[in-house]
């Protein structure tokens, strides 16, 4: 069905992507600012509310359960706030299409912008938060490493990563209804999957499993260099491995569905 | 592509053109049950058990367009007529790339600007200004672009100290002022209408009418879809009529006007 002009529209579509970078970041910014337009404290409240978590949680978690707080408080925030960027990625990718309705069915901007837009945001919320990270190092001081900006390497991983998962859903969600309460059900599932509240030292059998969980490597690249917690060289290669093949298949899905999207949202 | 050519917005090199062969649409009618799991599920699970009673993922299909072939050059207006759902709408949206057509081609020189639904991707809560860099945006212009552009607008629009505040204070004649002001700040060769757009009060409006004029006059071809007969007269000089998606009459505008619809169909 679809000719190769709709691919070649597509794949314009993608170029574009990069070229035209400043349009749907642009964009997200706009949305961020209008959402916090009427509050005093603004977009800080992002930074806060997760906050109040980390507090909350990694605090009384750790008394309970013995933890050591020194260790358990920075480990705690920085899964937190990682794991809230990709959870709420994948969760609002589902719904990011069918949202843009209007727009796609109006307007000249690639579809793909849409989606790449609900990730910025997600991105710019990501940021603030990470400023919560940044408050609690006063108070614990754990070491920091020149390693610490193999983080930013991470970050960038995850951030492609992100972009392949995103398009991948918001084209499947666009289509099945079904899917996006789905998606729900996969992220709460791979919370506990997932070495956010629990280390991954604390596994005694079936540690080999845990490595399938994607998540879980995208998540360790990110927070294990800024912790100064040891990591292998193996996990890089995998996270660039599962970078690589989350781009391609948003890249083949997004050629593929590109001239169906306007009829399903 | 962004709605504007950078290269060529300016400059007109090319000749405008629009030439569609033999265009078919087929829209794709998800029901409630071609979208859920289940129903697939519970149709895979039929023809496991050997016989298919009805496999429930059927996709009903409606032929919006079919076999519609034009061509239109420099200095065709072309004014679409017909009743709701003869595909109008649809075709200005093929027309503007926005739908993908089954089969056919569609072949389009020249700059596009579409000039329909002009009030969406527009934030309440953010101001006129802000606004005007979001929906310029979104009409691929870049940051500067549209900086080089804001004066204009906002000048054409009339709004003045309006364009700080949030546009959820304006009235709708005050929106629409705003909406219509960024839509027409940009020129091409190609420009699509749904209806004939006019907004504002009475100053405004003979205001707007002028820069419609102006707009659609420099403009190497205008296809436009409308009810109304004295708007397409006084804009056209071609004339479609569109039936259940399939083209009745095609020709002078006032011929076509005239024909009702059943004596073209012979």
């Amino acid at each position: 069905m679809a000719s190769s002009r709709d691919a070649d529209r597509a794949v314009r579509d993608l170029h574009n992507v990069v070229v035209r970078a400043t349009t749907w970041s642009s964009l997200a910014s706009a949305d961020i600012r209008s959402k916090y337009r009427l509050s005093t404290f603004g977009s800080l409240w992002i930074t806060t509310t997760t906050g109040a978590m980390a507090l909350g949680i990694g605090l009384f978690y750790g008394q309970f359960f013995g933890q050591d707080m020194h260790n358990y408080l920075p480990y705690f925030t920085a899964n937190i706030v990682t794991w809230t960027f990709i959870s709420s990625v994948l969760s609002d990718a589902s719904g990011s299409l069918v949202g843009a309705g209007n727009l796609i069915g109006s307007s000249q901007m690639p579809i793909v912008f849409h989606i790449l837009r609900m990730l910025q945001r997600n991105f710019i919320i990501f940021l603030h938060n990470a400023i919560v990270l940044a408050a609690v190092w006063p108070f614990v001081r754990w070491p920091l490493y020149s390693s610490a900006l193999l983080s930013l390497a991470g970050l960038i991983l995850l951030y492609l990563f992100l972009i392949g998962m995103s398009v991948v859903v918001a084209i499947i969600c666009a289509r099945y209804r079904d899917i996006p309460p789905l998606i729900q059900v996969i992220i709460q599932f791979l919370f506990f999957l997932t070495p956010i509240i629990w280390y991954p030292e604390q596994i005694k059998t079936g540690a080999e499993i845990l490595k399938l969980n994607p998540v879980t490597c995208m998540l360790m690249i990110v927070r294990d260099p800024i912790l100064g917690r040891p990591m292998e060289i193996q996990t890089w290669i995998i996270a660039i491995g599962l970078s690589a093949t989350s781009l391609i298949a948003g890249s083949l899905m997004y050629v593929r569905y590109r001239r169906r999207i306007a009829f399903w949202v | 592509m962004c709605a504007i050519d950078v290269e060529s917005r300016f400059g007109f090199e090319a000749m405008p053109s629009i030439v569609v062969e033999n265009l078919t649409l087929d829209m794709p009618v998800l029901s409630l049950r071609a979208r859920s799991l289940r129903t697939i599920a519970l149709a895979k699970a039929r023809a496991i058990g050997g016989r298919i009673v009805d496999n429930g993922s059927q996709i009903s299909v409606v032929r919006a367009l079919d076999g519609v072939s034009f061509t239109l050059g420099r200095g065709d207006r072309l004014g679409l007529v017909g009743p709701n759902g003869a595909g109008k709408t649809t075709l200005i949206r093929v027309l503007a790339d926005i739908y993908a057509p089954s089969s056919g081609r569609v072949d389009r020189q020249g700059t596009l600007i579409p000039m329909f639904d002009i009030g969406i991707g527009f934030d309440q809560e953010a101001t006129g200004y802000e606004n005007i860099m979001l929906r310029g945006m979104m009409m691929g212009l870049t940051r500067r672009e549209i900086a080089a552009r804001t004066d204009e607008i906002a000048a054409f629009s009339e709004l003045g100290e309006y364009l700080d505040l949030p546009i959820r204070t304006y009235s709708a004649g005050m929106t629409l002022r705003l909406m219509f002001s960024i839509a027409t700040s940009v020129a091409g060769d190609i420009i699509l209408m749904d209806e004939w757009i006019s907004v504002g009060d009475e100053s405004f409006q003979s205001k707007a009418q002028k820069r419609m004029l102006e707009i659609t006059g420099k403009a190497g071809i205008l296809v436009i879809a409308s009810h109304d007969p004295n708007t397409l007269l006084q804009h056209c000089n071609l004339g479609m009529r569109l039936e259940k998606g399939c083209v009745v009459d095609f020709g002078p505008i006032a011929a076509v006007l005239n024909r009702p619809a059943h004596i073209a169909a012979e």
